[in-house]
């Protein structure tokens, strides 16, 4: 028996260029024989083999599950097919549905990996999109701080300016001009406070959202 | 001079500065922009100059006198704790120091002593 590589296109996608023959056998899976392998309308890879011999052609189905695989061999004329080569054909049948398996399993690990890049691309612009939001906020956040702390100052600074003149202003200036204006500077870091207080909430409401 | 909106600060700085026995007139301005005007007749020998106030705020005070070309001493006192704007303010040459508020009693008489 002589073994001739197969010259059919092997596509995943679509279009494969089959052998009138190879259609026939598609569609019945019996297997063909031809006494002469002219008449199979071979490749034209095949026609200098076909020609110069004898030669004999077999071709078979052998479907798998959803593979299926088409095997033709041209005899020469001095090694005819026989029986005994059945198991030779049989592991080069196998051979056959491994590499296509193996081609089928390249294209879903392409496959794969494509929608593993996609989204590895989106959670990086998820990533990057959040971070930037937590850099906003945080900003925010300290700007908020600063004027809070700014605000809170202002009366307190006074409060205390207030409370230094007790050391050394006599009474009656403490009572007539210190205290109410100690009462007016507290009232002021009271709403400053509540300011504060409404702002924040505001404000954390708005960085939840 | 005393540039604050706030009358309470400019009157405890009036009282700071009579007990530090500092002999000088004492000119005090909640209004800046009455201030600025007031620098046309007043030579004031030191300006106590607060930042955050409406209209004119501390850093428009400061360019106006610069426009004007008027170098009198600046001490800005400030409840700003911030370090932005001590920088800021000394930046400008005439700004001789960022103080805080408040102003110890203790201190008053040496820092005018200083700066004048």
């Amino acid at each position: 028996m002589e073994i001739t590589p197969a010259v059919t296109t092997i596509s995943v996608d679509g279009n494969l260029f089959l052998q009138p023959y190879e259609e026939e056998l598609r569609q019945t899976r019996i297997p063909r024989f031809f006494s002469n392998a002219n008449e199979a309308c071979l490749p034209t890879a095949f026609n200098a083999i076909a020609a110069s011999r004898a030669s004999e052609l077999w071709a078979w189905n052998f479907s798998n599950d959803d593979k299926e695989v088409l095997v033709s061999i041209v005899s020469g004329d001095v090694n005819r097919f026989s029986k005994n080569d059945i198991p030779i054909l049989k592991l080069v049948c196998e051979s056959l549905e491994s590499k296509l398996l193996e081609l089928c399993l390249f294209k879903e690990l392409d496959e794969k990996n494509l929608l593993i890049n996609q989204i590895v691309e989106q959670q990086k612009e998820i990533i990057i999109k959040r971070t930037s939001e937590i850099e906003q906020k945080n900003k925010t956040l300290l700007e908020i701080s600063v004027l809070n702390a700014h605000d809170v100052r202002k009366p307190l600074s006074r409060i205390l300016g207030l409370i230094s003149l007790f050391d050394f202003e006599p009474t009656d200036v403490i009572t007539e001009e210190v205290i109410p204006k100690l009462k007016t500077s507290s009232n002021d870091l009271d709403t400053a406070l509540q300011n504060i207080i409404k702002r924040v909430t505001s404000d954390l409401i708005h960085l939840k959202a | 001079m005393l540039v604050d909106d706030a009358e309470i600060s400019n009157f405890i700085m009036k009282k700071l500065i009579i007990k530090a026995g500092i002999d000088a007139s004492i000119y005090d301005y909640t209004n800046p922009r009455l201030a600025l005007e007031a620098l046309d007749t007043v030579v004031p020998d030191l300006i106590f100059l607060d930042i955050n106030m409406p209209d004119i705020d501390g850093w428009n005070f400061l360019q106006v006198m610069a426009d004007q070309k008027q170098h009198y001493p600046v001490l800005m006192l400030t409840s700003s704790t911030s370090e932005m704007d001590k920088q800021r303010s000394l930046a400008y040459s005439n700004v001789k120091a960022f103080l805080i508020k408040p102003l110890l009693p203790q201190h008053i008489g040496e820092i005018i002593a200083w700066h004048t």
